[in-house]
């Protein structure tokens, strides 16, 4: 039992960023406690595997534990795909979103990203992108003082400190990738590497789309950027590691890779538990961080279950340790701090500046599709879901206009889009034209002749003629930090565990938008220069969540399930809630770690820097215990 | 081991001479000869129709017997009605086994829309021949080695046409 044994350190959260910050010190001897909402790291895959093929809705949840719809029934209730189609209705949904009220400015839009409550965290289901943040990342007021940025701030983290850091997470990770393939990044948008750096592993191969990708966009430029096609360096094995595998191309990163060649936080979790010095209690849900008279931390409270749906047995539990880290996600960690509130700290935990749970972002999604022209296939449904991405846009001048964004090159096809292959079988099958390939059918034109309802041999051609063509783009936006894009506590709604649900207040304001318009533009140039037709169509989506019309043009954003902000590093306790070191400001012995630390979100997609930060956090920890 | 009655294995055998014809595919590919599934798919796809209108798949498999030697083009063509605006139930049930053999779901008759499947097995999800005819695997379950999706896929294969052009 927790209590039976005296910690150094307590973790709450079994994900990346807990994951490194237990490994680090379990390998100095300290004694760690992990303290894990969800179910234990399955001993294999298999049985998540299996819920995968069976689901009907291949959604990035769907392998893992069941999602009921019932918030208020389950222990660890998340966000989901199929909770976020009903978001205004907290019966179902487990954020709580309340209806759009334009006296709140832009706020009103669902937010639409997604985490697990499990062992390994939302890493079950990361695509594995592994990219850096480039120096001007961490300078957006300097750099850039963009209009409409909330209360922007500079990271308060050195490049070069973190360039180092980056080798121990990539390391950490196994990352795949070639700085020589990247250098054209410097001059592109001020990538640089170390002196004789190598990345772990080498490349990922390209896909046939991203040829076709690269080719296409020879010699384009846009905002003053040069467009080019680079290979993305990657959490996944180009040769066997860590007694994992080498990727075999299963299409799948999301919801889950069969083999784990892609890598996952357990891989930590098991390092850090095989150091002898980590111990991790699973099915164990933090409610909240108690303090002493002094301010510093004096124990956790947490409560056990017996099962997800409808616990029977929950207890009350409670350990200390001398120090803390919350490493629970960035909705959990501000939705914890929240609710350890007391007489003396009447606003929550870490809070005296009043950031926690503010500038919740995301990176959000401009998704575009289209059809490469005939005779031209590019064979998708193949390979990792992304293998290379534009990133020559990601930072420039216009920063000070509007937001940056980086193009993930899909390689599956219209599945993200559409739901294909199934909306096309469906179509040749029922002699329907959803997919608008049956006939070809691009948005605005008339379609010329009547749906063909098909079998036999002909079946066969026309789905290998449409469905080979297929690729699609992601572009991925960087939101600024709003005050009033936040997670507070729901007053009134409960999990299955009595705790108070997140309530969310999220929107776009014009930088972000103005960003969205410009993925737009870039994305059909890119399409129109490659001879592919577009099928990228918002206009019958109202009934779509994340659906808003910006300057007369219907949208449809989606999100990265990048969560960011929440709990905003920097120098001045009155305007951040933790140090460079992801230390609190107001807690001597508390540690809040993961992206929620954020404070400006770049383009890059948050775990390797998240990874890197915990490595900083761990070295931090560390020298605070040895004193 | 006792053998199924002959009746039984008849009614499979032009199920899968049916399936054929519906799907564009050789039967080696329906019904491989060291069928890996148990049960095998194409039991599974029969016992799944059956369990749906055992009568209209009989009716469905006599309307197949008159158009035997057909070239399966017509077969298909005829089955499924396709120049008929209002299909009958045979040809209704005949959709609704091309889509077991496409994505390893059954979707009832009167189902329009691409979401209303429900999976029949893990190995029909993987069985799927829609990943076949887009010369891919099934999401998430690749047997292809590291690095192939750098390269085009082999050819086209197990197809009646492609046969025929192989053989033709």
């Amino acid at each position: 039992m927790a209590d039976a044994k005296t910690y150094d350190v307590v973790i709450v959260g079994a994900g990346i960023a807990g994951g490194i910050i237990a490994l680090e010190l379990g390998k100095q001897g300290k004694h760690v406690l992990i303290l894990e909402a969800g179910p234990p790291i399955p001993d294999s895959r298999e049985k998540y595997m299996e819920t995968f093929f069976l689901a009907a809705a291949k959604t990035p949840e769907s392998p893992y534990p069941p999602t009921t719809l019932a918030p208020a029934e389950e222990a660890t209730p998340r966000p989901t795909i199929l909770g976020l189609a009903n978001w205004k209705n907290a019966q179902k949904s487990y954020l709580v979103q309340p209806e759009p009220d334009p006296a709140h400015g832009p706020q009103g839009l669902p937010f639409a990203s997604t985490y697990e409550r499990v062992g390994g965290g939302t890493t079950w289901h990361w695509l594995g992108t592994s990219l850096r943040l480039v120096p001007d990342d961490l300078a957006m007021y300097s750099c850039f003082k963009a209009p409409g940025f909330g209360p922007a701030t500079d990271w308060p983290v050195e490049y070069a400190e973190l360039e180092s850091l980056y080798g121990r997470a990539e390391d950490e990770i196994g990352v795949s990738a070639s700085v020589a393939e990247q250098a054209p990044l410097e001059q592109a948008i001020g990538l640089t590497y170390p002196p004789g750096y190598q990345y772990p592993m080498q490349a990922i191969p390209e896909s046939m789309v991203d040829q076709a990708v690269s080719e296409g966009v020879t010699g384009m430029s846009f905002d003053g950027q040069p467009v080019f096609v680079t290979p993305t360096p990657a959490g996944r094995n180009s040769q066997p590691r860590d007694n994992r595998p080498v990727c075999a191309g299963n299409t799948n990163c999301i919801p889950i890779c069969p083999i784990q060649a892609k890598y996952d936080a357990t891989v930590t979790l098991n390092r850090a538990l095989n150091t002898g010095n980590v111990d991790i209690q699973y099915r164990s849900v933090v409610t909240r961080l108690v303090p002493d008279a002094q301010g510093r931390i004096s124990s956790v409270e947490y409560l056990s279950y017996d099962r997800q749906t409808k616990p029977t047995h929950v207890t009350a539990q409670s350990v200390s340790a001398t120090t803390y880290v919350l490493a629970a996600h960035a909705i959990e960690n501000p939705k914890i701090l929240l609710n350890s509130r007391t007489p003396a700290f009447p606003n929550g935990l870490a809070n005296r500046s009043d950031q926690v749970g503010r500038n919740l972002m995301d990176h959000v999604i401009y998704l575009s599709w289209a059809l490469m022209p005939e005779g031209r296939p590019v064979f998708p449904y193949r390979g990792p879901l992304s293998t290379s991405g534009i990133e020559s846009l990601r930072n420039g001048p216009f920063r000070s206009q509007r937001a940056a964004f980086r193009i993930e090159i899909g390689n599956e096809g219209w599945n993200f889009p559409i739901g294909d292959p199934y909306v096309t079988v469906n179509d040749f099958i029922n002699g329907t034209n959803v997919s608008g390939l049956n006939p070809i059918t691009p948005p605005g034109t008339q379609q010329g002749s009547p749906s063909l309802k098909l079998g036999g041999p002909a079946l066969v051609q026309a789905l290998n003629d449409r469905l080979t063509r297929q690729f699609r783009m992601a572009c991925l936006i960087e939101q600024s930090p709003q005050q009033e894009n936040r997670v507070t506590l729901d007053p009134v709604l409960k999990d299955g565990l009595g705790i108070a649900r997140p309530k969310i207040a999220y929107g776009f304001d014009k930088y972000t938008l103005d960003g969205f318009m410009a993925a737009k533009q870039v994305s059909s140039a890119i399409y129109q220069q490659m001879g592919a037709t577009e099928f990228t169509d918002f206009s019958q989506s109202q009934d779509q969540a994340g659906y808003f019309e910006y300057e007369g043009t219907p949208f449809v954003f989606f999100g990265a399930g990048h969560v960011m902000g929440t709990h905003r590093m920097g120098t001045d306790p009155t305007q951040s809630v933790v140090d460079a070191n992801q230390r609190a400001h107001d807690h001597d012995n508390l540690w809040i770690a993961g992206s929620g630390s954020f404070p400006t979100v770049a383009t890059p997609n948050p775990t390797l820097t998240l990874a890197a930060l915990a490595f900083k956090t761990a070295d931090s920890i560390s020298k605070a215990l040895s004193r | 081991m006792s053998s199924p009655p002959p009746s039984a294995t008849s009614r499979l055998e032009q199920f899968v001479a049916l399936s054929s014809a519906l799907t564009g595919f050789t039967p080696d590919v329906l019904s491989p000869p060291l069928d890996p599934t148990d049960p095998p798919l194409k039991q599974l796809y029969l016992d799944t129709a059956d369990r749906h209108g055992e009568a209209t798949v009989d009716a469905l498999l006599a309307a197949f017997d008159t158009l035997r030697g057909q070239p399966a083009q017509t077969i298909a063509n005829t089955l499924l009605e396709v120049d008929n605006p209002t299909p009958s139930a045979t040809a209704l049930m005949a959709r609704s086994i091309i889509k077991l053999w496409y994505v390893g779901s059954w979707y009832d008759t009167t189902s329009t829309s691409a979401t209303d499947g429900t999976v029949v097995s893990m190995n029909a999800y993987i069985g799927g021949l829609a990943w076949v005819a887009m010369q891919a695997h099934p999401m998430g379950y690749s047997e292809l080695k590291f690095g192939y999706w750098n390269a085009p896929p082999p050819a086209l294969s197990g197809t009646l046409s492609s046969d025929e052009a192989n053989h033709g």
